[in-house]
């Protein structure tokens, strides 16, 4: 798989794979701590909710720039903008989800 | 557990039913025939090499037609034995339960198993040989798409004989769907089957989204690809985001039945809202996802036989990107009445009639493309047509429903069925037929036959107007969707009837489709030529059917309507190019990996349905086995050499 | 010819026999005989909508049969043929400009009344309140005003704005009377309001729209229409002549089965919340607000 990318090809050129190790690293560290986070009742909920998001969506980036080469492309940068567009509907599921399940809040009585 | 709920997990085999017993002899006579003719003419190795192993986009492209053609069939009857029991009022021809699994089987069968590998199949048949690619991006990953559907269809249809079929609406929504409401497999096959074949949709959608971006010939801008293949480009974006969603809610409700968590229950902070909500994140764009790549045929077609440019290129573009977007943000219009507040319904209730403006354009584009054209009515041409009065009326029941207030009458209600029936036949099925039609020739080298296809079109269409007016006007009086009975009196009786008759006339015009393709396969007209219609595009310009590596030469493409404009610069005698010398081509090894890795699936997921995680650990511990496998296995692809080449191209009579 | 005409007209002839005898009549089609402002209002949005998409539609399929008349591919055809052209500003802006307006007027109309309808449809002091719950496979009314109950039916008063409360005790429902407005969904251990009227005295079938298993086909009810007096009268003879709604009584009310009309003098005390609580209505606080508004 690794040795069909020129990146990663790029890298072995140069000794152990650092991109590599750095991202694997990464990607458990943020993953333990949200764990630790909520098994060690470390905060109150709301705090607790927003940064378990803030680590997810690290976690999301580090998964991105070390392991899926979003910074490499021959061409066009097809998936920079899928990716973009992604964002868009996400945002847009989540908060159409919220805003549809919080029903009833604006039921004029 | 709910007093009078079939438990349905001690029968293993469906018993007491005198239809499902006729079905479990033919479906043994039908195996031991297919079992006997493989053997008798040594068909095994020819079955296993050409076929089951095979990653050759138009193999799988044929095998996707098939399924759908075998699907379509099932779908149909279930929907005639729907269309019996309620001809008149107090029928007693099928029981409640009876009823509730057919409704069921229904809709799953022809949304997800029907339309999908019918779509799917129009993708791999024509996107390469459109864009002048020699195969997808991942021909593997196509061959796992296209097995993980077919096991994931052979799941789901095991249970109308195994364990009982689903019977909570192919919305599935729950409590109904839960455990508690619903003990029986049935609602586990559903939520498997669609998993299994979910994950070979979202492969097909990245496969093809691929393909198109990266593996167009030289010379072929986005701008000058041929309308389908911007069709495709557009439903593989939606299905790369709204299939996902799917997975998941299907996956939490699965977790929920299996292992008692509480994503859909009002308890432990669940919501079975939840489930609607996600359902409908994914539903909405699905119907864009089936009916975009119509819309991509229809533009071909009308095109083709219009002898014409399309008209409005770009605004075709711009209208199937946006609908493309837009559908994401409709879904709530499926459950306007679930009290979710004014402002929500009216957000969604103006984004859904925003749609509709894309949508109308195309219809204005494809009339102004017969305008001061050249039409023949051919039968590619009459599906299409029949598709655009259909589609405007369709749509325009579409706007209807969209007004938020005005739905609280149409939900649920008969007027919905004869809308959402009206665009999905009028429109996916249509244009699958037309497709087919059109392609058919490409495909198998042969045409299928003018006065046959006429008569079968004339009556599903005829059959169609009679079928699903009359339901909207019932919707009107009341009828709501999926009862089983009505009492006389209200009306409903006569609406009923012709719609019934309707139905049947629908039948006649599949089983006359179905005649047509026996009748041509022996005296249908042999394609010689490979543009049996005066096509504008590349794939008219190889031989039917086209050989296992498409294009010798990677054709250069400098406009739109690249085969066309060639013709027409042959024709004026402008000097051709001299053709380059030839060289060996890169091409896929075959494997029968993809195959194993789905029966794998197959098998875990029938574990799953039962309860019995022996087969889903074996199931599972397969599919691992079979991944690692391909991620070590270097010997994947290999040259066809030139003198092959030459050798093959001179059997074509082509230089 | 004539022979064939007069075929087609023994045929039609035939049909329209049919219909009369089986009954089909225009009242039957019940959206479009509204008897409360609700439906009313519902109604002319469909027909305001029907009117609006037809600008369209009609000419659409015109035009399509023209221009293949007009364009077959024919040897003799001397219609123009112009096989290069494509491009038209003008034509797209029109039909790109066409739609924007009609959807533009429909959207105005929708946005209205979808606020509009989720207001008591008159200002009165005293509606009515019932409190409809949705069970296998039968429906339960309840009047907190009045301490009684009964199941499919109920009883309103003509004239006065009713507010339906909409839950389940069992899987969801939806809660349609055609000639009297648009249903909504009943879903257990939420509460969620409609508002409805009837103007004219009458008997008003309603059913459940939404698939809950094996007896939904039967969950249709009656919704009785009739004036204030005789409304109260009604109210007064169940209070004294209907059994009471026991515990147990609702108990074997929510197992699955199908019930004819019933009436009950009395039902426990809190029945309508405690089944939203007990089917998880305490993780819905909205809902939440609306029962604690019916309470003051």
């Amino acid at each position: 798989m690794a040795h069909t990318s020129e990146g990663a090809a790029r890298h072995a050129a140069s000794g152990p794979p650092w991109m590599h190790i750095i991202g694997f690293v990464l990607s458990i560290v943020l993953t333990l701590a949200a764990l630790w986070l909520v098994l060690g009742h470390a905060m109150r909920p709301a705090p607790l909710f927003f940064t378990i998001m803030v680590l997810a969506v690290l976690q999301i980036a580090v998964q991105l720039f070390f392991f899926m080469h979003i910074t490499e492309s021959y061409g066009p940068a097809w998936h920079v903008w899928m990716l973009a567009l992604g964002v868009v509907l996400v945002v847009a599921i989540v908060a159409g989800s919220i805003w549809i399940m919080t029903f009833g809040g604006d039921v004029a009585y | 557990m709910p007093v009078g709920v079939q438990n349905y997990t001690t029968h293993f085999f469906v018993t007491g039913d005198p239809l499902i017993y006729g079905v479990d002899v033919s479906i043994i006579l039908v195996s031991l025939a297919i079992v006997y003719v493989l053997t008798r003419y040594r068909k095994w190795g020819w079955l296993w090499r050409e076929w089951l192993t095979t990653v050759d986009h138009k193999r799988i492209g044929i095998m996707y037609l098939i399924a759908a053609l075998l699907m379509l069939f099932r779908g149909g009857v279930d929907g005639l034995l729907m269309r019996t029991q309620l001809a008149w009022p107090n029928m007693h021809f099928l029981e409640a339960e009876h009823y509730n699994q057919i409704f069921t089987t229904h809709g799953t069968i022809m949304i997800l198993f029907m339309a999908m590998p019918f779509i799917f199949a129009m993708f791999n048949i024509a996107v390469p040989l459109q864009i002048g690619a020699r195969d997808v991006a991942f021909p593997y990953l196509n061959a796992i798409s296209f097995w993980l559907f077919f096991f994931g269809a052979l799941l789901f249809n095991h249970s109308f004989v195994i364990g009982g079929s689903p019977d909570a609406g192919w919305t599935s929504y729950p409590p109904l769907a839960d455990l508690p409401f619903n003990p029986g497999p049935g609602e586990n096959y559903y939520l498997l089957g669609l998993q299994i074949s979910g994950i070979g949709s979202i492969a097909t959608g990245i496969n093809f989204f691929v393909t198109i971006l990266k593996m167009r010939a030289p010379g072929m801008t986005l701008m000058r690809m041929p309308l389908f293949c911007w069709s495709v480009l557009a439903a593989c974006i939606i299905i790369i985001f709204a299939f996902p969603v799917l997975t998941v809610a299907l996956a939490l409700l699965l977790i929920d039945r299996i292992a008692g968590a509480h994503f859909f229950t009002m308890f432990d902070g669940g919501n079975p809202m939840m489930f609607v909500n996600m359902f409908w994140i994914w539903g909405h764009p699905e119907v864009y996802i089936v009916v975009l790549p119509a819309f991509g045929i229809f533009s071909e077609v009308v095109a083709t036989f219009s002898r014409k440019r399309i008209f409005g290129y770009s605004s075709m573009v711009a209208s199937m990107l946006a609908i493309a977007v837009i559908s994401y943000f409709t879904w709530v219009h499926h459950f306007f009445t679930m009290g979710a507040g004014p402002g929500v319904n009216s957000f969604f209730a103006v984004a859904t009639m925003i749609i509709a403006i894309p949508t109308g354009v195309k219809v204005f584009n494809w009339l102004m493309t017969m305008f001061q054209g050249r039409i023949r009515i051919t039968t590619p041409m009459l599906w299409t047509l029949g598709f655009i009065p259909n589609f405007a009326i369709g749509g325009a029941t579409g706007v209807m429903l969209s007004v938020a207030p005005a739905d609280y009458q149409y939900h649920n209600s008969y007027f919905l069925i004869a809308h959402f029936h009206q665009v999905l036949i009028g429109g996916t099925v249509y244009g699958m037929l037309a497709g087919m039609y059109y392609w058919w020739p490409k495909m198998f080298g042969f045409k299928l036959d003018e006065r046959l296809g006429k008569w079968a079109f004339w009556f599903f269409n005829i059959g169609f107007y009679v079928c699903f007016l009359p339901q909207y006007l019932v919707g009107f009086m009341g009828m709501t969707r999926r009862v089983y009975i009505y009492p006389p009196g209200l009306g409903w009786e006569i609406p009923n009837l012709i719609s019934t008759i309707g139905a049947y006339l629908m039948g006649v015009g599949f089983i006359l489709i179905v005649a047509d393709v026996v009748y041509s396969i022996r005296y249908g007209e042999r394609d010689l030529t490979g543009d049996p219609w005066d096509g504008r595009t590349l794939e008219w310009s190889l031989s039917s059917p086209p050989p296992h590596y498409n294009f010798a030469r990677i054709p250069r493409v400098d406009s739109r309507d690249a085969w066309w404009e060639m013709k027409q610069r042959r024709q004026r005698g402008e000097p051709m190019e001299e053709p380059e010398p030839l060289r060996p081509i890169h091409m896929p090894k075959n494997s029968g990996v993809p195959f194993i890795l789905c029966v794998a699936f197959f098998v875990a997921g029938f574990g799953f349905v039962f309860n019995w995680y022996v087969f889903s650990v074996i199931g599972l511990l397969t599919v691992a086995i079979c991944l690692f496998h391909r991620s070590f296995d270097y010997d994947t692809d290999y040259y066809i050499p030139v003198e092959e080449l030459e050798h093959h191209e001179a059997a074509l009579g082509r230089t | 010819m004539p022979n064939r005409s007069g075929r087609w007209l023994r045929w039609i002839g035939w049909l329209g026999g049919c219909l009369v005898v089986t009954g089909c009549s225009p009242e039957q089609i019940v959206v479009f005989h509204p008897a409360g402002p609700v439906a009313a209002t519902e109604e002319r949005l469909i027909w305001t909508s029907i009117a609006l998409v037809s600008v369209v539609v009609v000419p659409v399929i015109a035009l399509m049969f023209y221009i293949v008349a007009r364009y077959r591919d024919r040897p003799n055809n001397n219609a123009p043929y112009r096989p290069k052209w494509s491009e038209s500003k003008t034509l797209e802006i029109i039909w790109w400009g066409i739609p924007i307006v009609i959807i533009g007027i429909l959207a105005t109309f929708t946005v209205r009344d979808t606020f509009a309808l989720t207001r008591p449809p008159e200002k009165v002091s005293s509606p009515l309140t019932v409190q409809v719950t949705s069970l296998d496979w039968k429906w339960l009314f309840q009047y907190p005003d009045h301490g009684v109950a009964t199941v499919n039916y109920c009883e309103i008063p003509v004239g006065r704005p009713v507010q339906f409360i909409l839950t389940s005790n069992a899987p969801m429902n939806s809660f349609w009377v055609p000639q009297l407005g648009g249903q909504e969904y009943t879903m257990p251990g939420m509460a969620m309001r409609l508002w409805l009227q009837a103007d004219k005295p009458g008997v008003y079938t309603g059913r459940g729209a939404n698939f809950s298993g094996r007896g939904y086909a039967h969950m249709t009810f009656r919704v009785v229409a009739v004036s204030d007096d005789e409304f109260n009268r009604w109210a007064a003879k169940v209070k004294q002549t209907a059994p009471p709604l026991t515990e147990d009584g609702y108990r074997k009310l929510v197992a699955q089965g199908i019930s004819p009309e019933l009436s009950f003098s009395s039902y426990p005390k809190g029945l309508f919340e405690d089944t939203i609580m007990m089917e998880g209505g305490m993780y819905m606080k909205h809902d939440m607000s609306i029962l604690g508004h019916e309470k003051t």
